[in-house]
């Protein structure tokens, strides 16, 4: 299900895995009550070899994740989308950082290379926080 | 190639013509295997998922019928091809010169001897039919990994047969008794207590005299190379637990009130070190039903039926080299003795359960275990699965093996013809807590992809490769002449031996060869390779 803009409310691909992974957050006591004040936080994960982004939006303790259309690439100007932060590289990529199987090493040459590509850091890595309530 | 009309009627008079069927439409189905894709390509074929196609498909409903098929074959110079339950590439005719012996009308439990736990069966009979009646009487059959749909016999006598429950089952050929077997120039041979004389029963599988049992099967089994077995007396053990199953809901979801006294264990054990030792510790104290081995995916898969339930187990996909335990009792103190033990292992390796705390095991995974039923949780992720290796060693040998392996495996993840499994997919278990340890290493891939399947059969390959020069064994898919005459040489010769074996039995080469060994000089194999 989309809107007219292309958004999928109901995510699908790469975004409705991520939306697979984050939702049973909005089940979570301690996820609720850590984020229940908080200011919202808008996070887009763009993997690069998918049709689709995932915005993650976490706002009153609840977390939910829309499928964003990645091109033309305008689509994910931070104008249009109002994120606080952006990550962007290969599911492949995606699954190694989620999984924790990305060493340093190899991060930062990603990083270097362009493989990579992070705006506004300190944001992203709160998405690595909300993830921890999930163990 | 078509059946000649008089070696039809002939077929006919021994099944009926209702059994017997050589058109287009059924001989092509049978000529259609799941994995027959990568075997095609590992010979250098196109990878496509289908043998030759057989002559015709015959249904015999008795011993007599099946002899009555061996020595048609022989006089008319066919190939038999015989199947129980048929599931994979072994199944099917390896030469357009070949009938298939379909044998699931033998689809009986003959005896159940709870005094002496034996149990005889016929071809058909499925390890979940079996276990069904033996848990009314409180036993238990062992279960091959390939799962409970499959056949107890075709396992015991011409399989490799290792099962998730092997911790406390064993393995095939350690459960094989009695045997009632057509040889392949169609005289009857019973093996072991069923062939005495007086008083015949199936309790051994060994004697009168020097064993045939390592003749029969071997590690790997014959695979019908050897013949055609109609009769089988298995070992059985007793229920690990209550038999009383409370079951509701609808395929796959069912939900399973799980009795009391079953317990999962998952852990986290991080490194192959670690998990060594933490295994070995909780099967030296014998307390395991069920223990196993598993990457973070295949951990990830087994607690899943759905692609959307898999990718919800993050917190299992987030582990590394995890070991799932199933423990179970009869009696409340015997139960709570394992617990203890168990309590006690993970305090000495520093380790935690994460079952019931960080992950829920649903309830029917309980009783999939119990049934060996975790099988197929591997076609979830990409609808196709297979594993390469086959270890039958100690778990040090398991695990180097499983390391040695990872970058052998990315070489064809990185070049996106298999899944990506980060090169870490491993199943293994113990053999009788601990007396021997099994390893496989499973991939998916996409069955209808072309460059799959190649990336697949190159792999296994490379793998064969490296269990021959790292010696960690005789792997799965070594079998036909190509592969044994490749491994032989390295392995004592036993390719000479094993093709003594097949001109001793079967000089005329009528048992299919495809998957086992053929005699030299054999016309009749030469002829169907120029086919």
């Amino acid at each position: 299900m989309e809107n007219k803009q292309g958004i999928q409310l109901v995510p699908r691909g790469f975004a409705g895995v991520i939306a697979r992974q984050v939702e049973p957050l909005n089940s979570s006591p301690a996820f609720k009550q850590a984020f229940k004040n908080a200011k919202p936080l808008r996070i887009l994960l763009n993997a690069t070899n998918a049709d689709h982004a995932a915005l993650i939006v976490v706002e009153n303790g609840n977390i939910h994740v829309e499928g964003i259309p990645n091109k033309p690439t305008s689509n994910l100007a931070r104008k249009n989308t109002r994120w606080d932060g952006f990550l962007s590289c290969t599911t492949r990529t995606f699954l190694e950082l989620a999984l924790g199987r990305l060493p340093i090493v190899k991060m930062l040459t990603k990083l270097l290379s362009g493989e990579i590509k992070i705006t506004n850091i300190v944001k992203v890595l709160q998405f690595q926080k909300i993830m921890a309530y999930l163990a | 190639m078509a059946l000649e009309k008089d070696v039809f009627a002939e077929l006919v008079a021994i099944v009926g013509q209702a059994n017997i069927d050589d058109s287009d439409a059924m001989t092509d189905v049978y000529a259609y295997n799941w994995c027959m894709e990568v075997v095609n390509k590992m010979e250098g074929k196109e990878p496509l998922p289908y043998s030759p196609r057989p002559l015709a498909v015959v249904l015999p409903a008795s011993t007599e019928e099946v002899v009555g098929i061996v020595k048609t074959c022989n006089q008319h110079g066919l190939t038999f091809k015989a199947q129980s339950t048929g599931l994979g590439p072994w199944n099917n005719p390896s030469t357009e010169n070949c009938i298939i012996v379909d044998l699931r009308r033998m689809n009986k439990i003959i005896a159940i001897d709870e005094e002496s736990m034996l149990a005889v069966v016929e071809p058909y009979v499925s390890g979940a039919q079996l276990q069904v009646e033996l848990m009314s009487r409180g036993l238990n059959c062992h279960m091959p990994g390939a799962g409970p749909q499959v056949s107890p016999l075709a396992s015991a006598t011409s399989m490799s047969g290792p099962g998730f429950t092997s911790p406390s089952t064993g393995h095939s050929a350690r459960n094989v008794l009695g045997v009632e077997w057509v040889l392949p120039d169609g005289q009857v041979l019973k093996l072991g207590a069923a062939g005495l004389e007086h008083e015949p029963d199936w309790y051994s599988g060994d004697g009168p005299g020097p064993s045939l049992r390592g003749i029969m099967r071997g590690l790997h089994g014959a695979k019908s190379g050897l013949g055609i077995f109609t009769k089988v007396g298995i070992k059985l053990f007793p229920f690990p637990c209550d038999v009383n199953w409370n079951v509701t809901g609808l395929s796959p979801d069912y939900q399973f009130e799980k009795p009391d006294l079953m317990k999962w264990y998952i852990v986290d054990c991080k490194t192959y070190k670690r998990a060594k030792a933490f295994v070995q510790r909780v099967e030296e104290h014998e307390v395991a039903f069920m223990c196993s081995v598993l990457s973070n995916f295949g951990l990830s898969a087994i607690f899943a039926n759905s692609i959307e339930k898999l990718l919800g187990n993050t917190v299992l996909a987030m582990t590394k080299v995890p070991v799932v335990i199933l423990i179970a009792g009869r009696t409340k103190r015997e139960f709570e003795y394992k617990v203890k033990v168990m309590t006690s292992i993970l305090d000495e390796h520093g380790l935690e359960n994460m079952a019931g705390t960080k992950f829920e095991p649903p309830s029917i995974s309980y009783a999939e275990a119990l049934r060996s039923n975790l099988g197929l949780h591997g076609f979830i992720a990409t609808g196709a699965f297979q594993s390469s290796h086959g270890i039958m060693d100690t778990l040090g040998v398991c695990f180097k093996a499983t390391k040695q392996n990872i970058p052998v495996k990315m070489k064809y993840i990185n070049s996106e013809q298999i899944a990506n499994d980060f090169g870490e997919a491993v199943w293994s278990t113990s053999f009788e807590h601990g007396h021997m340890f099994h390893a496989e290493m499973l991939t998916l891939y996409d069955q209808t992809n072309p460059d799959s399947v190649t990336g697949v059969a190159d792999y296994f390959n490379d793998c064969n490769q490296m269990d021959l020069l790292q010696h960690l064994g005789i792997p799965f898919f070594i079998d036909g002449d190509e592969r044994h005459d490749w491994y032989g040489p390295s392995c004592s010769n036993y390719n000479a031996w094993l093709r003594q074996i097949k001109e001793a039995l079967d000089p005329a080469c009528t048992a299919d060869a495809g998957f086992y060994i053929s005699p030299r000089n054999s016309k009749k194999q030469v002829k169907d390779k120029e086919v």
